[in-house]
């Protein structure tokens, strides 16, 4: 018993240096109380409800970790990111899982779902941005000032981009829909600030940015 | 028409051989279930689709793949656990771990970069072989800070940062340079605070990423202004250009006949004037007024770097081009035979062009005289 008092001494010591993990701070001297005053392990798996002292530190691991997760996602605006990690722990504390194998899988369920959320929704700011100088393009030719003779060329070429830009979208929209049905990029989502401060556009031009996607490739 | 077996083999075939290894171990009970029932779904959903995309859409959105791995995770610890609870199961937990250690360090032996993990799982094999329990074991690692040591990577991360530092410089990669800088920053002021211990894995993965996350907007503005004022300067040069006595044969404007080459030259001569006012347009939401590029940061950077691939003669000449590049108009003769001479002796271009200067060179600009 001697040793896993020794362990579970070590283990509080590390969470009190810790600050960002209080829950696994309680559950540890929960567990290091229950092992000084057990006599035997036999008595000690009494105490500690036939494992239930050891699947609340395990929960209270993961709380602390997701919490610190959600923190950090919400810090710098990245709603979507942050979602599931309040799911997660909404979930810890509404019903908390009966085993280590159920809050396993009660975890990377909730983060697959949201996989494929967080995929589409940053696959759309990067698709806008990696087409930042095709619209470059597309503007410089729709409003360059050519002369008479030039004008009916100008037309053929700006044409020409706009089905360039949009073949893109479509082989990158027929992929997206596949995991996310019924897919179409809602581009005012780029409003958002996890966006907005991730997409090097001034607030004028995102919009007008935006204005120029729905012209050419359609959305939500 | 099913998914081609070649593809599915290689979409499931992990799959396919984590079901085997469940297999050979005879395991069995609720996990091993759930695990054959998501495998046989995939089977099956690779022969109803014959459509790639689909099929690994149609994965994700059942969230099959998951699911295996997840029963595949409570199968194996499921079997773990029934074997630690028999009589000497902590031993087989020790032997399992120490194993687990063993293999981790032939992975990095000998790898100039793992040195300092090798140095720490080196310890740990010896502190697991100096017949210990299993329990002092953990008790061990947690006070010696060895699991940390190893889940936290710091010392890998400390020098896979001044590596992406100097490889960064060797780039004149300005932003990387400044991320991989506040990165090793932030590291050593983590370590001083803590008296020496090295940070825990999530604090450093948090703060590199919030380090990333606040100098990307940084470094797309600046690679987005960087691109403007060249398509700028390169409009000018065409322009110039298809005005000298080399272009009807110059690669940029060939067409399949001679009329075809003089049209392609009229259209620039034509066409830029009006298309250049809109980049300058661009140029200036960028911030960067034209009459002021060369004395802009990225100017100064690039120029520096010798990035820019036309000669301090040539750029001069771009610059005296613009005022004259309106529509309908043309360059002053003077010009289109100093872009002729420069063209004909080569000084058209940088001949450093493209070899970066050592790291920390001090960054100069375009001169006009």
């Amino acid at each position: 018993m001697e040793e896993l008092v020794a362990l579970y001494r070590s283990r509080v010591a590390r969470f009190e240096r810790e600050a960002y993990a209080p829950r696994s701070l309680a559950a540890a001297r929960a567990l290091l109380d229950a092992a000084m005053r057990a006599t035997t392990p036999e008595v000690f798996h009494q105490y500690d409800l036939a494992g239930h002292l050891s699947l609340n530190a395990a929960i209270a691991r993961v709380a602390d970790s997701e919490e610190r997760r959600a923190v950090h996602w919400d810090a710098l605006g990245e709603t979507v990111r942050a979602a599931p990690h309040h799911e997660v722990l909404r979930a810890l504390a509404s019903t908390p899982p009966a085993s280590e194998d159920a809050l396993v899988s009660l975890v990377s369920r909730i983060h697959q779902q949201a996989n494929l959320r967080i995929v589409a929704d940053e696959e759309l700011r990067e698709r806008a941005w990696s087409n930042r100088e095709a619209l470059d393009e597309h503007e410089v030719v729709e409003r360059g000032e050519v002369p008479p003779a030039w004008r009916s060329e100008q037309a053929r070429s700006l044409a020409r981009k706009v089905d360039e830009i949009r073949a893109l979208f479509r082989a990158a929209d027929a992929n997206l829909a596949a995991f996310v049905p019924g897919w179409r990029p809602p581009w005012e989502v780029l409003d958002a600030p996890r966006h907005r401060l991730r997409l090097a556009w001034s607030d004028g031009e995102r919009v007008e940015r935006i204005r120029r996607f729905h012209a050419i490739v359609g959305g939500a | 028409m099913p998914i081609p077996d070649a593809i599915a083999g290689a979409m499931l075939g992990t799959f396919r051989a984590m079901a085997a290894e469940i297999d050979a171990k005879r395991l069995s009970g609720p996990a091993v279930d759930e695990l054959r029932t998501s495998l046989g779904r995939m089977e099956s959903l690779a022969q109803q689709h014959s459509d790639i995309a689909a099929f690994s859409g149609q994965l994700a959105q059942e969230n099959l793949m998951g699911a295996f791995g997840d029963a595949y995770g409570r199968a194996l610890s499921g079997a773990a656990r029934a074997e630690a609870a028999q009589p000497g199961g902590d031993t087989k937990l020790l032997a399992r771990a120490l194993e687990a250690y063993e293999q981790a360090l032939a992975v990095h032996r000998g790898k100039a970069a793992s040195a300092p993990l090798v140095r720490v799982l080196e310890e740990i094999l010896a502190l697991g072989r100096s017949g210990v329990s299993y329990l002092g074991f953990c008790r061990e690692l947690e006070e010696r800070g060895l699991d940390r040591a190893l889940d936290g990577t710091v010392p890998l991360t400390r020098a896979a940062l001044v590596d992406e530092l100097g490889l960064a410089q060797q780039a004149w990669d300005r932003w990387r340079i400044v991320g991989a800088e506040r990165e090793l920053a932030w590291l050593d002021a983590a370590v001083a605070r803590s008296g020496g211990a090295p940070p825990d894995a999530l604090a450093v993965t948090m703060a590199s990423l919030e380090i990333r996350h606040a100098l990307e907007p940084h470094a797309r503005a600046w690679s987005l202004a960087v691109h403007r004022w060249e398509r700028a300067i390169e409009n000018l040069v065409d322009w110039l250009d298809a005005h000298a006595s080399f272009a009807p044969t110059d690669a940029r404007w060939a067409g399949d006949s001679r009329a075809a080459t003089e049209h392609n030259l009229a259209r620039t001569r034509a066409v830029n004037p009006g298309q250049l006012a809109i980049r300058i347009e661009l140029l200036a939401r960028s911030g960067i007024a034209w009459d002021h590029l060369v004395e802009h940061e990225t100017f100064r950077w690039e120029y520096t770097a010798r990035r820019i691939g036309l000669s301090d003669e040539r750029l001069r000449l771009v610059f005296a081009t613009r005022p004259h590049a309106v529509v309908g108009g043309s360059p002053p003769r003077e010009l289109v035979a100093r872009a002729e001479e420069l063209h004909a002796a080569g000084r058209h271009v940088r001949t450093d062009a493209g070899r970066a200067p050592a790291p920390g060179t001090p960054l100069a600009t375009l001169r006009w005289a």
